[in-house]
């Protein structure tokens, strides 16, 4: 074996062949078999701990993000806070008439800045056409080693379709280092992963429990593992273009020593989603495509996106990794690389993201951001001189304008248009003299300049690109612009609050879950891929799915009916509990019950809701059968036997019903007797003709039947019922009704007014799938 | 060291060459070894190719952009190997040339590492057509302004100094700001004299107002030929256009007016050429220039609404017919929001203003309220008669321009409907003639009134009047005449010597149609009598006058601004014209009705109760001075 150590960097570079070899804690070379590399790390800890906790707080002992504020920091503000109390209270008119002006000031900057960077960008896309770097001229035998980092949690379902898109690279294997980074909690990956017959060149790390549990602090891990000459971060679900590794190799080649960072541009596969992905993808194309262009074309600071950064693996170590208390660490590597005379660039090739499609997590998602831009800043401010030193006066503005000035503009927003809104509501009263009386002429051109001019700039900069872009169709969708501003001032706030009494929590974007997969492809396409893996395990007839969210105290109860029931039956019966992510506790008392009742087993996850919940559990299900039942086992277990193989004949789903002939409802209060008719009177007219109760937890179905119906499930909360009833009805699967007896249980999960507001929109999105062929 | 770039074929497309260069460029030598290396030069063959191949001077020009770019893009590649380098650009690519070579770059001795990113390429100051054209119309409009500023004639129309006046007032006005731009024309012209019209010295001249119909002029001038070069792949064209434009002694007068007309041309032309270009090559962001353009096109004259409109008919059609639905939807959204964003913000600023966003189209000093008054007096023939609003307009046309000129760009016109037919290159040309038919249309409507003499018409006066708004078919006679032309060589010279013809034989050089319509109409002997007589009498205090219709006398007066109370300051002035005595000192008004709304005589003449105070001192014409009684 040819073996070439470099250890002039300070740590160990190495050429082929790969898999063959490690570094133990010292940092010397050790040569082992790949049978042994991956038994290393798969589902253990680090060889020490203190080796794990070496490398995950790397860079922390920098003055990082850790503390948010410091001393000074803290006492300017107080200060600051305090003069303007005393202003407030001496001239209180002065005060805001100076309030004002600063802001209407800060507005007019931000607009010309903005065109400003519009303009660098424009023009640095129209020089650079035709600038991606040449990879036909790199053969195999020249490339270097590159590692990937790809940090996980809870991305099981995501990972047959990450799998294949990592081996997509157009990249020799033998020199590609792929590191899964999986956190210790996460059981659930990391199981999942072992069952996958894994490549040599992928290994999975775990990264050593310990605060802070965020992204960084996994990529330093997998820093300090990375063994390629080149490092680069991909997120579960990206879809890297499979030419990028060599492009940058290819940029970096012909790149001078001071470019140690080449960003992919980030787009979006599902821009057409929902009306916030048309918006975001616009946005997200913004910033990438022609913002990010010009700062880098001027050699400028680059705030870096969170994924697809390819660095030199030496300096970023000399950087000292990612920080990992700042929630946007790209942003604040980004910075220091600025800091330090370095540059990142652009390297033109795209990685394919999913946009996130529904409000709640995209303000989750944006407020994560502002926050680590908030944090970036601060940290960054502790020394104003020495940045303005280091960027010099154009990459301090940048730095002001993209750190701060954003951050605050989305805060200050809302707040002036209520202000706006006063004055023309209160047109005529004293609302409105009192507020022209604290914008003076000059004050109030100016701010008028912005409401109309600025206003218009930012929202018609926003036309333009789609038009550059090719969305032509996104661009009606621009009028909802100002709507999009609302939420990122609400993200904004969030953010702020979060700052304040959580810094360091990192906010997870749920890849694929959270998207409500509704009409997002690639997600069914992954949760089809994950169910055709599946397999029936010989000797097991039926699985049980019991979906739990926070079920502490109802499970014990439902489990002991359940377990006397089969204990009278044959074997070849396994039951699911789902753990819904939970936090009462359910799962610990499945796990307790697991140990007495072998044929128990316990899936978890992140919250979905009770649809998202039941498709884990089919996914892990190794029955012919799966039957689903509610955690309070409203229906009396000895039911099962009308939904047993034999019963269930030619059928291909039964259903509990609890309407018709032989069917008995107890103890249901009439308000929620009401609510169901109603409800299904909705879903009978739209979705599931001559069904008369879909609701009902209970259900069985044949496996294939079941793995049919999952597969293009689009719903994760309650309405999931009537589209897994409505797709075997399109699909013409038979489907039996069969009355029961069922008890109303108190302390039901569904709320009368939220939940049924929520399932009304999921059957009519259901509907809307329909019509748009979704389930097909 | 030569970097050859061999292509496979024979590629005239810009992103062939492009991306020829660029491939080589990551070929580039290491760092090491090009120290060694002296100078460096690209050579694309391609370039050659593409001449050989292609045919006329399009392609030359197309390809002298591209080795415009395949430079920036070769010193991008040689900067990021750490290099600066001087260029040395022989970027010439005629067209009988053998070798097409680009010599790029050449080191300095010293290579300081770059530490700002990439250098950008500094080409050196060139000599390219379209600046002799600039260099040439600057000349023009400086000699053009210096001999009508001498003859005294830059503010001989009675709406020259109502232009500068209203911009003035942003300034000096009991209320200043800019509710004080008004209705009377889109505000556009007005905004860009503001940087000059508070200078004393150049308000009097009217160059303050005149700046920016000599910026337009230049303009124009420069994107006439642009256009025409464009569109006819002829530099020859575009020279023959410019000078059509150019050298007609009515744009030369207007132009050293501050009179709105240039400015509206110097913008849809401008517009116009972004057009053009971006059907050829549909880069978004000239469409985005030709929209902002048309924007504050519509801000200045009502021409350019009409212009937009058409113009965007052509656009969704052009996208639709290449893209689809889709496509031309999102081009439409690019286009009309900014296009129309100017008539948008019209809207508003009359709301906001006057509380009504048509206050322009039907308030008092509305075309449309002057044109109702010169109907009631009978002087309005052409309302409702097609055929007399068609001649009289073609009359203004004609009188605006050079016969000769006129016919050929007709037989132009028919040229290029054989030639061109109806080729999406050529649509946005031929939607510009809704020029001519907006304006015939708006005498059709009795919204505006032309008199020619050559139209007679026993009813009305035979005198030029607003015959200046023939100078909107230009930009058609420029382009069809250079459509003409761009057929043969030696027509250029045809063309060029026409146009000078008609700039040096025209029988009314010095003074051109345009300015003998305000020398007959405005009576600047009475005007100025009555401003004198003002002058003399007027020893302080404010006098109460109607701004619109006494604007010549107030801006002859020569008194300041503040000494005037009109309409313009409408809380004071209803104040005043309440209760004249507590206020004003003066009060000047017309004794009988007139074209333009006179407030003061409005609010005044039927009433008694203020005459008690006042002394009528003079009626000179028909306009009446009152003093009041103890006042000195």
């Amino acid at each position: 074996m040819r073996l070439r150590a470099d250890t002039s960097e300070g740590l160990p570079v190495t050429t082929l062949p790969l898999p063959a070899i490690s570094t133990d804690a010292t940092g010397r070379l050790r040569v082992l078999t790949p049978a042994q590399l991956k038994a290393i790390d798969l589902g253990k800890a680090p060889a020490s701990a203190a080796d794990g906790e070496r490398w995950a707080v790397w860079g922390a002992a920098r003055s990082g993000a850790r503390t948010t504020l410091t001393t000074a920091q803290k006492r300017g503000l107080l200060g600051a806070a305090l003069l303007g109390a005393l202003l407030l209270a001496l001239e209180p008119h002065a005060a805001v008439v100076g309030l004002l002006f600063l802001v209407t000031v800060v507005y007019v900057l931000t607009s010309v800045y903005k065109g400003w960077m519009m303009a660098r960008g424009e023009r640095a896309t129209a020089a650079g056409k035709g600038m991606s770097p040449d990879i036909t001229a790199l053969a195999d035998d020249e490339l270097p080693v590159y590692s990937l980092l790809v940090p996980l949690h809870y991305e099981r379902e995501m990972l047959p379709t990450l799998l294949d898109r990592l081996q997509a690279f157009n990249y020799p294997t033998e020199k590609l280092e792929v590191l899964l980074l999986i956190e210790s909690d996460d059981a659930e990956t990391r199981a999942a992963l072992r069952e996958c017959d894994l490549p040599a060149h992928m290994r999975p790390i775990t990264v050593p429990p310990g605060a802070p549990k965020t992204k960084p602090r996994a990529l330093n891990v997998g820093l300090a593992r990375a063994r390629g000459e080149y490092v680069v971060v991909y997120d579960a679900e990206d879809q890297p273009d499979p030419d990028q590794l060599r492009m940058a190799v290819a940029a970096f080649r012909t790149s001078p020593r001071q470019i140690i960072c080449y960003q992919a541009r980030l787009g979006f596969y599902n821009p057409k989603q929902s009306i916030l992905t048309h918006l975001f993808t616009l946005d997200y194309y913004v910033w990438y495509d022609l913002i990010l262009q010009g700062l880098a074309r001027a050699g400028a600071l680059v705030p870096l996106g969170g994924t697809s950064n390819h660095f030199r693996t030496a300096a970023l170590r000399q950087l000292g990794g990612w920080d990992p208390y700042n929630v946007t660490e790209d942003g604040d590597l980004g910075v220091r690389i600025a800091r330090a005379g370095l540059e990142a660039h652009m390297l033109d090739s795209v990685t394919w993201e999913e946009a996130v499609a529904q409000v709640n997590p995209w303000i989750r998602q944006r407020s994560r951001w502002v926050k680590g831009y908030m944090q970036t800043y601060l940290v960054h401010m502790r020394e104003p001189r020495a940045l303005w030193r280091q960027l010099g006066p154009s990459g301090f503005l940048d730095f002001q304008a993209l750190l701060g000035g954003s951050s605050l503009i989305l805060l200050i927003n809302p707040l002036m248009w209520l202000l706006t809104l006063a004055y023309i509501l209160g047109h005529g009263t004293v609302v409105d003299s009192v507020i022209e009386s604290v914008f003076p002429a000059p004050v109030y051109y100016l701010a008028l300049l912005c409401l109309v001019v600025g206003n218009f700039i930012f929202f018609y900069t926003n036309v333009y690109a789609c038009v550059r872009a090719g969305y032509y169709d996104h661009a009606r969708y621009m009028i909802l612009g100002p709507l999009y501003w609302l939420l990122m001032s609400v993200a904004a706030w969030v953010a702020l609050v979060s700052l304040i009494r959580s810094p360091h929590y990192w906010a997870k974007t749920e890849h694929g879950v959270s998207l409500g997969p509704a009409s997002s492809l690639p997600y069914r396409l992954a949760a089809r891929r994950a169910l055709s893996q599946t397999t029936a395990v010989d000797g097991i007839n039926l699985s049980i799915v019991i979906p739990a969210y926070n079920e502490a105290l109802r499970l014990p109860a439902s489990l002991r009916r359940l377990k006397s029931y089969l204990d009278g039956k044959p074997p070849g019966a396994e039951v699911i509990v789902v753990d819904d992510g939970s936090s009462d506790g359910t799962e610990d008392v499945v796990k307790e019950w697991m140990c007495d009742w072998p044929v128990l087993r316990l899936v978890r996850g992140p919250h979905r809701g009770k649809g998202g919940a039941i498709r884990a559990g089919a996914l892990a299900a190794q029955g012919q059968y799966i039957a689903l039942a509610d955690a309070d086992f409203s229906m009396p277990p000895e039911e099962f036997d009308h939904f047993s193989v034999d019963a269930l004949g030619d059928y291909d789903v039964a259903i509990a019903s609890r309407e018709g002939e032989g069917a008995h409802r107890y103890d249901e209060p009439p308000h929620r007797y009401v609510m169901s008719r109603v409800f299904n009177t909705l879903t009978r007219t739209l979705l599931v003709p001559g069904i008369r109760d879909t609701q009902c937890g209970f259900k069985s179905l044949r496996r294939e039947v079941a793995l049919d119906l999952f597969a293009h499930q689009t719903i994760e909360g309650w309405g999931f019922d009537v589209e897994l009833l409505h797709i075997a009805g399109l699909r013409g699967y038979r489907i039996r009704e069969v009355p029961v007896t069922w008890y109303y249980m108190p302390g039901s999960r569904v709320h009368p007014v939220r939940d049924a507001l929520k399932m009304t929109g999921e059957v009519l999105s259901v509907h809307a799938n329909s019509r748009h062929g979704i389930y097909n | 060291m030569t970097i050859r770039a061999n292509p496979p074929g024979a590629v005239a497309g810009d992103q062939a060459v492009s991306a020829q260069v660029s491939a080589h460029v990551s070929h580039f030598p290491q760092r090491q070894q090009i120290r060694a290396i002296p100078s460096l030069r690209v050579v694309i063959p391609t370039l050659n190719a593409a001449l050989n191949t292609g045919s006329g001077s399009q392609v030359a020009m197309r390809m002298r952009k591209v080795a415009g770019r395949a430079l920036a893009t070769v010193q991008h590649g040689a900067a990021s190997l750490g290099w600066v380098l001087l260029p040395q650009p022989i970027v010439d690519v005629g067209a009988a040339s053998e070798t097409t070579a680009i010599s790029v770059l050449s080191r300095t001795e010293e290579t300081p590492a770059p530490s700002q990113g990439m250098r950008r390429l500094r080409v050196p100051f060139r000599l390219t057509h379209a600046r002799v054209v600039a260099l040439l119309a600057t000349g023009l409009s400086v000699g053009a302004y210096t001999w009508y500023a001498a003859h005294g004639e830059t503010l001989a129309y009675k709406d020259a100094v109502s232009h500068m006046m209203i911009a003035r007032r942003v300034f000096f006005a009991p209320t200043p700001g800019l509710g004080q731009l008004g209705t009377v024309w889109p505000p556009f012209s007005h905004i860009l004299m503001l940087p000059f019209i508070w200078i004393d010295p150049l308000y009097r001249s009217g160059l303050a107002g005149a700046i920016p119909s000599m910026a337009g002029y230049i303009i124009a001038t420069v994107y006439l030929f642009r256009s025409a070069r464009l569109l006819f792949s002829s530099v020859g064209a575009g020279w023959v256009a410019a000078a059509i434009f150019a050298l007609n002694p009515n744009m030369l007068y207007m132009q050293s007016t501050p009179m709105s007309e240039l400015v509206l041309l110097g913008t849809i032309i401008v517009g116009l050429f972004y057009l053009f270009r971006w059907v050829e090559a549909e880069r978004p962001l000239d469409l985005v220039i030709c929209a902002a353009a048309f924007a504050a096109g519509t801000l200045v004259r009502y021409d350019a609404w009409a212009l937009s409109a058409v113009e965007l008919l052509v656009i969704a059609f052009i996208a639709w017919r290449r893209h689809g639905l889709k496509a031309a939807e999102g081009i439409v959204w690019l286009y009309s929001l900014l296009a129309f964003a100017g008539g948008a913000a019209w809207f508003l600023y009359n709301e906001v203003v006057f509380g009504d966003p048509l206050y322009f189209l039907d308030g008092p000093y509305s075309a449309a309220y002057q044109q109702h008054n010169i109907r009631a007096l009978g002087g309005l023939p052409t309302y409702h008669n097609l055929i007399l609003s068609l001649r009289e307009y073609l009359q203004a046309a004609v009188d605006m321009n050079f016969w000769p000129l006129l016919a050929l760009a007709a037989l132009g016109f028919v040229v290029t409907l054989a030639r061109f037919r109806f080729s999406e290159r050529m649509l946005p040309v031929y939607a510009v003639w809704v020029l001519f038919f907006f304006n015939v249309l708006t005498l059709f409507l009795g919204v505006t009134v032309i008199y020619t003499p050559q139209v007679h018409l026993p009813q009305v006066a035979t005198q030029y009047f607003n015959t200046r708004y023939g100078v909107m078919v230009i930009p058609e006679i420029a382009l069809f005449v250079a459509s003409l032309v761009s057929l043969r060589r030696e027509l250029v010279i045809a063309g060029l010597g026409l146009a000078l013809m008609f700039s040096g034989f025209n029988p009314s050089l010095g003074t051109p149609t345009s300015l003998q319509d305000p020398l007959v109409t405005v009576h600047w002997s009475i005007i100025r009598q009555q401003a004198r007589w003002l002058d003399q009498h007027y020893h302080g205090g404010t006098i109460l006058i109607g701004g619109a219709p006494f604007t010549a006398q107030i801006f002859a007066t020569g008194l300041p601004d503040q000494d005037f109370l009109n309409e313009n300051t409408p809380g004071p002035f209803d104040q005043a014209v309440a209760a004249p005595q507590q206020y004003a000192t003066w009060i000047v008004m017309n004794s009988s009705s007139s074209d333009v709304y006179d407030a003061v005589q409005a609010h005044l003449a039927n009433r008694t109760d203020w005459r008690k105070y006042y002394v009528l001192r003079a009626t000179i014409n028909g306009v009446q001075f009152y003093q009041r009684i103890g006042s000195n």
